[in-house]
């Protein structure tokens, strides 16, 4: 079981050699086969996940959740996806139109580039970069673009304050989160995902890093605009901030991307702190698996807990708290690593 | 600590997580109601004295009744007695006021309809009560039944020519009446209005055939 | 400095957290609030108007629909207007029975108070919690009148039936679990950091502003003014029983939101001291099934409802209905600060400001 999918890959590539295709040809096609994997994970996870959401919501709630269409309501998402399918796609007559269509397209494309680096199992990255971590930060800062173009191009008060907000918002938040990464570069000195996990076969880095660790979890809610960040959607305030005026399958694919960052981050952090798909007894995919999802009940369980946060309190606690906590944790780091290379470590 | 306060709280919800649920399934598991619920609003027919007390004190005008003076005992016989829920606010001064204590709730609530005809709940005199009344009354509603029925028979025959000479007008009965064939309860209903209100039925038939007219402007052209 | 412009947004009738149809237009620069201006009327009934088309008994129900998250609470100050009007001496058991009622309404309100604060700030779950408990008093309204929110249970002279017998233990039940719900209110709203950041020193009402606005109820108390009229001029049986009346310091949303917990506490002594006492006997007097009040009869009668103080001013010109009906809704005159306390504000401080003025709209726009 372990190596299942990396085999079911090699053989792949023999088979399209074996063919008489030139073995550049054959990895490229290889690509797109992990490509359109990769795709239909996640579009499956995320209906499995928001049936999870609503589950695990209702039971803080002490309610059941959905629990009419198939075994434990487990096919409610997938009629809510039929259901918005067949709505009418509406365009409000004053937006910018082109900004406005483009806006869901450019954040679902960025959400899904996130996963070319995560290791899903042993060997199972799609493309190994030795920039991996580096990658995974800056496509995932792009988001941001994609948040304003939907509250400018919707041409409406509250989608503007939304857009603005998330702008805002995930500007202050890139830094403790990049931030917060760099001590376990430190300690790896290798910016490569295998690498990453590869130094936590002792030792788990949120045991090295705990300082690093709670900076992140924070600043990872407020790039994913989850609760109690959630700014850009605010529902109680902004109506719904940059996705009021979306409709149908447009505002479900803002939706859907929401959630694949959330899966996304989610499994970086397993990566990153909690070894990575490192387990003993099951197949490596199968631990980065139950990770993720470990963490992503906590997500949920916060989200369902507080309320949210205001605006310029959560820019002053980035600037004033979560920066310096991190800027400290990357002197403490870089100390302790020289501490320990001295005394001959 | 800061923090400690935030802590307690995921406690908190931790903890409800793994609880039973409250709420009830609603339609497979009904609601235990106390004796006192107000559903709906039902009448005891035969014990009804007609005295509209609970017709006077209803804020919203959902009640309403005819009745009959029947002049030998002088007392008053209910013909019919209309409840029109819609307006109804549950306020349970009909029931309290009923001397004979002949209305009551009952613990049926699910009242939802599809149209507001389907609301209103109207009680007419049972068939077997009817024997009950003063005798000019009981041969004046035998001879109406009659003349409906015959009139019912009429326009099953002959419609458009009818409806024709109650529109006064040839085009449209033939509309209305192509639109009424299919529609037997119409039908009746117009018969039975132009037996006891000419005037009404002549309002209500115009009404249907221009919308008749409006709605299938093709086949009233075809019938014309 | 960069040149801003000012622009103005529109705050409800449509929107998720304005408690209703209420119309908050708020002139912006970015995120601040410069102004506010309070649009009412959305849900206008014409109470009023209807009162002089009713009959005094038939104009209860729509008594109760004034402020229908407390419901006992609006028609036990109409009730006792007539009654005042009409010189009727209600017996005792109803008058305690009618003090167990309305404290129960006030602790309805203000547990969906709380609940409501909770979803306005984003804090669905504790939303949810409160719901769960105020069901538990509806269950109890449900009991005693058949209906759950907009229960027409008092009448004339007293009550339309006694208690059933059911009542009375599921009534300490309840009471016996105010401490556990406090429990889990101060956990997980009261003590939250958040929630607190976004209450304490916002929306500061100061003693002297809210007196010459003529704010009443727990807003006003909860700036420092020791005023309830439960205490200041007992109506009914007030006078018999032992409560504190909870004072807040400041007069923010903080303070706000703390007097009506503590309120809940109270009101829950008064009724277990009400269960205690409660004697039997008649439960309604005896009156004339017209009611008629004398020509020319003008009354003023006030009590302290959840929301503050509620009025109602009746006209009498002898006949089956009354001249003119008057409200003194006190949602509306405690909407009438939300300008002066949001000026200066974020626009989340002013979804937070409209929650803990607590105003019911079905009260406000009558």
């Amino acid at each position: 079981m372990e190596h299942f999918f990396v085999n079911t890959a090699h053989a792949l590539v023999a088979w399209l050699t074996g063919l008489g295709l030139a073995p550049g040809w054959a990895d490229l096609i290889l690509l797109v086969v992990q490509w359109i994997a990769v795709i239909i994970i996640v579009i499956l996870n995320i209906t499995v996940l928001i049936w999870l959401e609503r589950k695990v919501s209702g039971f803080i709630q002490q309610r059941l959740g959905p629990n009419r269409l198939g075994p434990f309501g487990m096919f409610q998402t997938i009629a809510d996806a039929i259901k918005l399918l067949t709505k009418e796609d509406i365009v409000p007559s004053q937006t910018d139109r082109m900004i406005f269509k483009t806006a869901p397209m450019v954040f679902i494309i960025i959400s899904v580039m996130l996963y070319v680096v995560i290791p899903m199992g042993d060997g199972m990255e799609i493309v190994d970069l030795n920039v991996g971590l580096f990658y995974f930060i800056s496509i995932g800062s792009l988001s941001t673009i994609a948040l304003l173009m939907a509250g400018w191009g919707s041409n409406n008060k509250w989608s503007l304050l939304g857009g603005m907000r998330s702008v805002a918002q995930m500007i202050s938040y890139e830094i403790p989160l990049a931030f917060s990464l760099l001590g376990v570069v430190m300690i790896t000195g290798s910016l490569r995902m295998s690498d990453i996990v590869a130094a936590q076969s002792n030792i788990w880095f949120v045991v090295l890093q705990p300082i690093a660790f709670i900076t992140y979890f924070i600043s990872a809610t407020a790039e994913l605009n989850r609760g109690p960040f959630d700014m850009p959607e605010a529902e109680q305030e902004l109506t719904s901030g940059a996705y009021t005026e979306y409709t149908g399958m447009r505002w479900a694919l803002f939706f859907l991307a929401e959630y694949t960052n959330l899966v996304a981050v989610s499994a970086l952090m397993a990566t990153v702190f909690f070894g990575g798909w490192q387990g003993p007894w099951l197949p490596s995919w199968l631990w980065i698996i139950i990770k993720t999802y470990l963490i992503l009940n906590v997500f949920f369980l916060i989200k369902w807990t507080f309320p949210r946060i205001r605006m310029d309190h959560l820019m002053s606690f980035s600037w004033k708290f979560l920066i310096p906590v991190s800027l400290a944790n990357i002197l403490l780091t870089g100390a302790g690593i020289e501490v320990l290379m001295r005394m001959g470590w | 600590m800061y923090g400690t306060g935030l802590l307690k709280g995921l406690g908190i919800t931790l903890k409800h997580t793994f609880e039973r649920e409250i709420t009830q399934q609603y339609p497979e598991q009904m609601p235990v109601l106390p004796a006192r619920f107000r559903g709906n609003l039902q009448l005891d027919f035969q014990d009804c004295i007609a005295c509209e007390m609970c017709t006077k004190v209803c804020p919203n005008g959902v009640l309403s009744l005819e009745s009959v003076r029947d002049d030998k005992t002088n007392k008053k016989k209910l013909m019919s007695y209309s409840i029109d829920f819609q307006y109804c606010m549950y306020c349970n001064f009909c029931v309290e006021n009923c001397p004979k204590h002949c209305l009551h709730f009952d613990h049926n609530f699910e009242l939802a309809a599809y149209d507001r005809e389907n609301i209103k709940k109207v009680y007419q005199r049972p068939q077997e009560l009817v024997t009950d009344l003063p005798e000019e009354i009981v041969a004046a509603e035998e001879k109406n039944q009659k003349r409906i029925s015959v009139m019912i028979g009429a326009l099953q025959k002959d419609a458009p020519k009818i409806l024709g000479k109650l529109l006064e007008d040839e085009e449209k009965g033939k509309v209305l009446a192509a639109a009424l064939a299919s529609d037997q309860d119409k039908l009746e209903k117009i018969a039975v209005m132009m037996v006891e209100d000419i005037e009404k039925a002549k309002k209500v038939a115009g009404a249907l055939a221009n919308k008749a007219a409006k709605d299938h402007p093709k086949e009233g052209n075809v019938v014309a | 400095m960069l040149q801003t412009d000012q622009y103005n947004i529109n705050i409800g009738p449509i929107h998720p957290s304005t408690h209703g149809g209420l119309h908050v237009e708020a002139v912006m620069d970015g995120e601040t609030i410069v102004d506010a201006i309070v649009h009412v009327g959305y849900v206008h009934r014409a109470v009023e108007k209807i009162a002089e088309s009713r009959t005094y008994t038939q104009f209860i129900p729509y008594a109760s629909r004034l402020d229908y998250l407390a419901s006992h609470l609006p028609t036990m100050g109409y009730v006792q207007t007539v009654e005042k009007m009409l010189d009727i001496h209600v017996p005792e058991r109803a008058e305690y029975i009618r003090i167990i009622m309305g404290e129960f309404s006030r602790i309805a309100s203000h547990i969906l108070f709380v609940g409501s604060l909770a979803i306005d700030l984003g804090a669905t779950t504790g939303f949810t919690y409160c719901m769960r408990d105020r069901e538990k008093i509806l269950d109890l309204f449900e009991m005693t009148s058949g209906q759950r929110m907009i229960a027409s249970y008092m009448r004339f002279g007293g009550f339309a039936e006694d208690l059933p017998e059911e009542f009375i233990p599921a009534a300490r039940n309840f009471l016996k679990n105010i401490p556990q719900m406090f429990d889990e209110y101060n956990h997980l709203l009261s003590g939250n950091e958040i929630l607190q950041a976004r209450l304490k020193n916002i929306g500061v009402l100061s003693a002297e502003d809210a007196i010459n606005y003529g704010i009443t109820g727990p807003n006003l108390r909860a700036s420092g003014v020791d005023y309830d009229l439960r205490k200041a001029e007992p109506y009914g049986i007030y006078d018999r029983f032992a409560f504190d009346v909870p004072l807040g310091e400041k007069g923010d949303n903080y303070d706000r939101f703390m007097v009506r917990l503590q309120e809940i506490e109270q009101s829950g002594r008064i009724i277990t001291q009400a269960l205690d006492q409660l004697p039997e006997g008649e439960i309604r007097a005896k009156i004339p099934r017209i009611v008629k009040p004398e020509k020319g009869l003008e009354v003023y009668h006030r009590i302290e409802s959840a929301k503050g103080e509620l009025g109602y001013y009746i006209v009498s010109d002898g006949g089956e209905k009354p001249y003119r009906l008057h409200v003194r809704a006190p949602s509306f005159i405690n909407l009438m600060v939300l300008p002066l306390i949001s000026r200066g504000g974020k626009l989340q401080d002013i979804i937070a400001n409209i929650a803990t003025l607590d105003p019911v709209l079905g009260e406000a726009d009558r």
